[in-house]
């Protein structure tokens, strides 16, 4: 996925995720209609013109199909257009019956079939056809086989919204105790209104009391938001639903939590319940509102009910405090519980914050809260393991400053548990007068230098930090952090608030064993038909260790190298010698041996290689660009690309070779004239995708 | 004017509803437009040339959050000027800088050219922020969604721009690794 993309879907997200984003007072701009644009009544014209035109064909078309007794519709069309495609043929039921239902639907209401169904809707053992329309309020209609033929026999969701029964295919089919059958389906309902918001998800019944059918809410759960100051965010677990039923204090049939949970789930096929959304449940951030932990009160919970609702949960606590001088840095914990039958050991906490605190009051201007994303486990809780509680937070003194260290992970003898992807998170922040108030803000820092980013978060500690003046050390890693207090509190695009580098001591860059230099060192070379090709830098150093990537650590060989040539021999000797690439390190991870950079192919025209020249491995999967090379006259020739020159080219390793075409991948080599092309681009008609050619 | 009366309007292709648009959402698609062009002229046509799609796209659509439905399609309508007047330039505003910083989510590979694959990951982007704080995805949703430099959204908050830049870094983080959790790979 490109930028671009991933710009664009971002601006699909929810519509409540831009409801509540929308900044309220905004400065008054003129608007007034262009004059060259055309008059809305000469837009509505035109529309009503088609409209009229696209009837009258319709009409005239019907009429010659009636006469020629042709099914208008083709009943393996897409079911977008037509209610044939829902439905096989049965004994009972034919296309022209299912025809001849939708033809009443269009004489009686004017409406199409959008969605067919052959079901026994009432349960009486008889199959019915059943429609849903095109039109919210003309519903859904049941035709039943009679001795005149195909008849209606019923209707329901016949409201604007259909009762949000989108498919027929939503229904499911349930039977209770007493042996009573019927159909339920569930929706998502979402109102906002200046006062009251509500977002329900609810389960409803299509039931049949022997004459009539109609449509039964069964049981609704989901948040009501109120407008009030306290901004009001109340779970709900009810029988029954009502869009209506939001008035605050009042008791529509709710039920406790965990007894709606086992409702729901006698109905399989709705959606999955959510955790509890409670912020702003008028919960006041105070101190005094975190008690130190004491275990023993904490809420042991099932695995099942842990994380889904927050309500049996310990609503806060601290969790550790360390000091600087009259002041206290506090771990808070919001949402604890344990679940001790399964996970012995472990303190569940939905959210983590850190607080400046002095004189029993929290300080800190901004709440710094960390609402864990989802672990390898699936679940969203931090897991905070209960016999190293005091090990979270690192507080170092930088005398008129300090640094505090977060650090998360699971300790070493867990690790198994997650494998190596899971949710960790370290950070630095720091405790610095800001203006004439103490603050507490996090740190950005250029960890560059130890394979990090040139402005962001540090790679991941260890907890073996120690420090001398500026400088934190994370011995483990062999990684020093120096702070920069004079730019803390400003902006770190413009000066890092600190800088990484590795120690001299770093157990991963022993130079006896993993930094090698090199005058002259083969990357790699292959044979390709009579000649052999190398790809050799000057000036390489070879770095083997830790990294930073994609703040993961990992086991990687780094290669620098300040001066590549490509190399062409012919019968051991050296006939000619190409300059390829300046300076650029190469990182590649999660193997000891260097992999290849040449991949040579042999095609009806000609000989040639491609030439990698920015390589990543990471979780299994490859990002590579490359260059083409043929080999003419006894030498390498660089391949110039065709049509879209901007974008960089990319095969995979993997890509096969079309001898008689000429083609690797998806890309075709005219070795006349030296030039490769995507078929795609040589066609003049052709409109590039943002990013389309980087598939391979 | 309530949402549902202005939708009614247009379903009754009343004219009136372009007024109603633009008196209670004016403002707001002005905003959006000029995060995004940086140009008043420019501006007030794409607010304009709004209110025409949203005359086009209703019926057969009916928002039930009009306000979100015309924050969309200003959007859209501004982006897509943007691109068109800036194809061969760069530099200026904040469109390029909210792009690169985008670039810590994801990294070059396949265009998401299936539709259903669109769908997909536009519904794990809502559970990923879903899961985040108010805050946090407020700061989030004004920066890639609004086109909000970090200063504005400072301000807003009353905290400072290295607040900002520490929070929209942390959520980019966390998004790409939510998303090649939930398997989709880049």
């Amino acid at each position: 996925m490109k930028n671009n993309e991933l710009f664009d879907i971002l601006g699909e997200i929810d519509d409540r995720f831009y409801e509540e984003a929308r900044e309220e007072d905004i400065e008054a701009m003129p608007i007034r209609l262009k004059a060259e644009k055309p008059p809305v009544w000469q837009i509505v014209a035109k529309a009503a013109a088609c409209v009229a035109l696209v009837a009258a064909v319709g009409f005239v078309a019907a009429y010659f199909i009636n006469k020629i007794d042709v099914l208008p519709y083709n009943p393996n069309e897409n079911s977008e257009n037509s209610g044939y495609a829902e439905y096989t043929e049965s004994n009972n039921f034919s296309v022209m019956d299912i025809y001849e239902c939708n033809k009443e639907l269009s004489t009686k209401y004017g409406v199409q079939s959008r969605n067919t169904r052959i079901m026994d809707i009432n349960f009486d053992g008889i199959d019915e056809i059943v429609m849903l329309t095109k039109a919210p309020s003309v519903g859904v209609h049941v035709f039943s086989r009679t001795v005149d033929g195909m008849r209606e026999t019923g209707v329901f969701a016949q409201d604007e919204n259909r009762s949000y029964l989108e498919s027929l295919d939503d229904l499911y089919e349930y039977k209770d105790e007493n042996g009573k059958r019927y159909w339920y389906y569930g929706f998502r309902y979402q109102d906002y209104d200046s006062e009251i918001k509500m977002d329900a998800n609810v389960a409803a019944a299509v039931k049949f009391d022997g004459k009539k059918y109609y449509i039964e809410h069964l049981l609704s759960h989901g948040l009501l938001m109120y407008n009030t100051p306290q901004r009001l965010n109340i779970n709900f677990y009810r029988i029954g639903w009502n869009s209506d039923e939001r008035e605050f204090g009042v008791d529509y049939n709710d039920v406790p939590n965990v007894e709606f949970y086992e409702l729901w789930h006698k109905y399989p096929g709705l959606d999955e319940m959510h955790c509890e959304n409670y912020s702003n449940d008028g919960f006041e951030y105070k101190l005094e509102n975190y008690p130190m932990i004491e275990m023993d009160k904490v809420p042991d919970l099932s695995s099942e009910f842990g994380y889904l609702f927050p309500s049996l949960e310990m609503r806060a606590a601290t969790i550790d405090v360390k000091k600087w001088g009259p002041y206290e840095l506090r771990l808070l914990g919001e949402f604890i519980h344990t679940e001790s039958a399964e996970n012995p050991g472990v303190l569940y906490v939905e959210s983590l914050t850190l607080a400046l605190c002095k004189d029993g009051k929290i300080i800190t201007t901004e709440w710094f809260h960390l609402a864990c994303m989802a672990t390898a486990g699936g679940r969203d809780r931090y897991e905070l393991y209960t016999d190293m509680l005091d090990e979270y937070i690192q507080l170092f003194d930088l005398n008129s400053s300090a640094v505090a260290v977060f650090n998360y992970d699971l300790p070493e003898r867990k690790k198994h548990y997650s494998g190596i992807d899971f949710d960790n998170e370290s950070t630095f922040l720091a405790i610095f007068n800001n203006n004439g108030d103490m603050t507490l803000e996090a740190l950005m820092g250029n960890t560059s230098a130890t394979g990090g980013s040139s402005v962001g978060y540090n790679v991941h500690l260890s907890h073996k930090l120690e420090t001398n003046g500026n400088i934190i050390t994370d011995v483990n890693n062999g990684i020093m952090y120096c702070f920069y207090p004079q730019y803390f509190g400003g902006n770190p695009w413009d000066n890092p608030q600190f800088v990484s580098s590795y120690t001299s001591e770093n157990p991963n860059t022993d130079p006896k064993d993993d930094i090698k230099t090199f005058d002259e060192y083969v990357i790699d070379t292959d044979k390709i038909g009579e000649y052999t090709v190398k790809l050799v830098g000057r000036d390489v150093t070879v770095t083997s260790g830790m990294h930073d990537v994609w703040a993961v650590m990992k086991h990687c060989t780094q290669i620098e190298y300040s001066n590549v040539s490509l190399v062409l021999e012919k019968n051991g000797a050296v006939i000619t010698a190409v300059s390829v690439k300046e300076q650029l390190p190469i990182i590649v991870c999660e193997t000891e041996v260097l992999s290849s950079f040449i991949k040579p192919f042999e095609m009806k025209d000609g000989v040639g290689f491609i030439l990698y020249t920015d390589l990543n491995y990471m979780h299994d999967v490859t990002f590579e660009q490359c260059d083409l090379y043929m080999l003419k006259s006894d030498k390498p020739i660089k391949l110039v690309r065709t049509g879209e020159q901007h974008w960089s080219t990319q095969i995979s390793r993997g890509a096969e070779v079309d001898y008689n075409s000429n083609k690797i991948g998806s890309y075709v080599i005219d070795f006349s004239n030296g030039t490769y092309y995507l078929p795609q681009e040589a066609s003049d008609d052709h409109v590039m995708a943002s990013g389309a050619n980087y598939c391979y | 004017m309530t949402d549902s009366e202005i939708v009614s309007l247009f379903w009754e292709r009343n004219e009136g509803a372009i007024s109603a648009v633009s008196e209670k959402y004016g403002k707001y698609c002005a905003k959006i437009a000029r995060n995004i062009l940086h140009n008043e002229q420019e501006t007030e046509e794409c607010v304009n040339d709004t209110y025409m799609r949203a005359w086009e796209k209703i019926p057969p659509e009916k928002p039930k959050m009009l306000s979100a439905f015309i924050a969309k399609l200003t959007r859209n309508m501004a982006i897509d000027r943007y691109r068109h007047e800036h194809a061969e330039k760069r530099g200026g505003g904040e469109i390029p800088l909210i792009l690169e910083e985008l670039g810590d989510c994801i990294s070059d590979g396949c265009s998401v050219e299936a539709t259903a694959e669109r769908r997909e990951i536009i519904s794990a982007i809502n559970k990923f922020l879903g899961r985040l704080s108010s805050k946090n995805r407020i700061i989030f949703v004004s920066r890639y969604c609004y086109c909000e430099s970090a200063r504005e959204i400072s301000l807003r908050f009353g905290i400072s721009e290295n607040s900002v830049c520490v929070s929209l870094s942390r959520t980019r983080k966390a998004l790409r690794e939510y998303l090649i959790k939930e398997g989709f790979e880049f």
